[in-house]
């Protein structure tokens, strides 16, 4: 985490920063998602308190807070509890791989009297060198929250809830670890600040020892993996358990799933870790098909050039360029979070039949399909 | 600072082993057998083979033990915890499988020490 | 090294205490429900008297998606070390051999997935 005092403070914050926002997004999402529902239904929305209806993110944390604290006589009093607390955590642990932007170089500071020498912070949580494999670690543990609030609850709708989630989670990481097999072929690594790095520029690559080059297309791995991009996509909505996979919570046969006997801020532990999920989820289809933290048409080199006009020595400039690629890769987060949303009002829900043989028989064969079309091609390519 | 993450796994490692042995009910017992894993988990990763901890991570505790989770929530074990835990027949088995265990774990410690003592 | 360890540990203590405090607050601020009769307090069925989750038949189904999900979950997690060296095989000039070695074994996952699919595992009527 660090070598002397200073960097392990930065680190520590730094970490406490990347959580806060995961969970400050939540309410922000919940306003976006409620808008843009009302939006594509044409209806208000909430639009009553304060401008836009902005503030009813405060009214709801304050109705959450005045709920009755409650739980089933029946129910497992620990597992209750637990299942909320461990559904945040593979979220937030996942978001830590992510690299959101260039390191910052701090040259000195000074602090408690003292100078602190040159640091390079770089702007993810941890630097983990087997990202890809990390967060597939880390996320596989998403299934056991749920079905610990299944179980604990003893509700049967809650146990068929927890235990549908589960299967379906399951189901779908397989489809989409071998999806992701395309995305390590073509830039051979796990990491995914290096993968990052492989798609700046403009889209050139080699065929059969002839170079092509086309300067109108950012190098971006969804013009290499289209079929991979359409596969990590779908499982990644059915990982998250949103529609049209959100066979967990069907209201029409299991009333609210695995949190029907949740309520108050038990219930919003369990959506900030959908949420965090659904993050993580946006963050990977970036990085590894729209290029992270790149600037489409605008290389590093030029941007540090337009930056050195505006920032006064080495700190500030890194300082500066690692801000504004830090917005260039949440804009783009930002823009599969409300495709997510978008996607939830568009399309109805799969039958439970369906969503298995979505997964099974038709995700996994054309993921192993991809995979192995993808190999040939790089060998024909590159042999 | 290594020392103490390196203890910190080795306490979670061996208690929630021992959980998975001596709590009764078998949904806590598959429980602390996540935790178990995930301490491998990290083992792995202080021996800088990180790519086997992620195997670990999804292989053992995101693949192994959530179908135990699973199995322990679909069947009513109520009838086989009674079962295991009474009568003079799976007492017998219980302290054969401990002493077969400790006969295996004080063998081979021996033979370490042994070892060593050359 | 396990100074790699360190800020996931911290973040999963950190993440840990926040849930657990948040969850203690409320429970601290919310409102105690002074009588809980009998039918609040039993878990939620439509309205009806219910029936404890532990006596409810759940599909065998799940168990066996469980169990092919490991069997092919460990055959996919043996593609990654392959696929990051890939490239690097091609380069050396042992190209044709990384590839036929995974197809062989690509080969054997296919036909397993095959089989299962053919024998009705597959199949949530």
């Amino acid at each position: 985490m660090g070598t002397d005092l200073i960097e392990v403070l930065i680190n520590a914050v730094k970490i406490i920063a990347l959580f806060l926002i995961m969970v400050q997004l939540v309410p922000v999402l919940v306003w976006v998602e409620r808008r843009g529902s009302a939006f594509i239904q044409h209806r208000y929305g909430p639009n009553r308190i304060g401008p836009l209806g902005l503030l009813q993110l405060l009214a709801d944390a304050v109705k959450f807070l005045n709920k009755e604290e409650f739980i089933p006589k029946n129910a497992n009093k620990m597992l209750f509890y637990l299942a909320p607390v461990i559904a945040l955590v593979p979220a937030s642990l996942a978001l830590l791989a992510i690299p959101f932007g260039t390191p910052i170089q701090i040259e000195s500071l000074t602090a408690f009297g003292q100078e602190w020498g040159p640091y390079s912070i770089p702007l993810q949580g941890a630097v983990i060198p087997l990202g890809i494999v990390y967060i597939l670690g880390v996320s596989s543990l998403g299934a056991y929250s749920l079905l610990i609030a299944g179980w604990g609850s003893a509700n049967k709708y809650s146990l068929m809830g927890g235990l549908r989630a589960s299967a379906q989670m399951i189901s779908y990481e397989l489809a989409m670890g071998i999806a992701i097999i395309g995305v390590i072929l073509i830039y051979g690594t796990f990491d995914l600040t290096e993968i990052t790095l492989q798609q700046q520029g403009h889209l050139s690559f080699e065929f059969m020892d002839q170079s092509y080059s086309l300067s109108f297309l950012p190098n971006w791995g969804v013009f290499y993996q289209p079929i991979g991009f359409f596969l990590f996509l779908v499982s990644v909505f059915a990982e998250t358990n949103r529609t049209p996979f959100d066979l967990p919570e069907a209201e029409g046969e299991l009333v609210a799933g695995y949190h029907t006997e949740y309520g108050g801020f038990k219930m919003n532990l369990f959506y900030i870790g959908e949420y965090g999920h659904m993050l993580v989820a946006s963050a990977l289809l970036s990085i590894f098909y729209f290029g992270g933290y790149n600037i489409p048409y605008v290389s590093h080199d030029q941007l540090v050039d337009f930056l050195g006009n505006y920032a006064s020595g080495p700190t500030a400039l890194s300082a500066l360029t690692s801000l504004i690629y830090f917005i260039v890769s949440f804009t783009k987060i930002l823009l599969f979070l409300w495709i997510f949303i978008w996607v939830r009002w568009t399309i109805p829900r799969f039958r439970y039949d369906q969503l298995m043989d979505i997964g099974w028989k038709t995700m996994l064969p054309w993921a192993l399909g991809n995979a192995i079309v993808t190999a040939v091609v790089i060998f024909v390519a590159r042999a | 600072m290594e020392n103490i993450v390196f203890y910190f796994l080795e306490a979670l490692i061996l208690l929630s082993a021992l959980g998975v042995v001596l709590v009764t009910s078998p949904i806590y017992s598959a429980l602390f057998l996540v935790l178990t894993m995930i301490g491998v988990a990290g083992i792995f990763v202080s021996l800088d083979a990180f790519f086997l901890a992620g195997v670990q991570l999804v292989v053992y505790a995101g693949a192994v033990t959530v179908m135990f989770v699973m199995v322990v929530m679909l069947f009513n074990l109520d009838k086989e915890k009674k079962a295991f835990s009474k009568g003079t027949g799976s007492n017998f088995l219980k302290a054969a499988s401990v002493g077969l265990i400790w006969s295996i774990l004080s063998t081979s410690l021996l033979y370490v020490l042994s070892d060593l003592g050359k | 090294m396990l100074e790699q360890l360190l800020p996931v540990l911290f973040m999963a203590i950190f993440v840990s205490l926040f849930g657990a405090g948040l969850l203690f607050v409320a429970s601290l601020v919310g409102p105690k429900p002074k009588t809980l009769s009998k039918a609040k307090s039993s878990a939620y069925e439509s309205g009806t008297y219910g029936e404890s989750a532990g006596s409810t038949k759940i599909p065998i189904k799940y168990y066996l998606t469980a169990i092919l999900f490991i069997i092919f979950d460990i055959e996919a997690i043996f593609l990654y070390p392959w696929a990051n060296v890939y490239t690097d095989f091609i380069d050396d000039g042992m190209g044709l051999f990384i590839l036929l070695e995974m197809a062989v074994f690509m080969a054997t996952l296919l036909f397993g997935l095959f089989y299962v699919w053919k024998a009705g595992a597959l199949d949530w009527e």
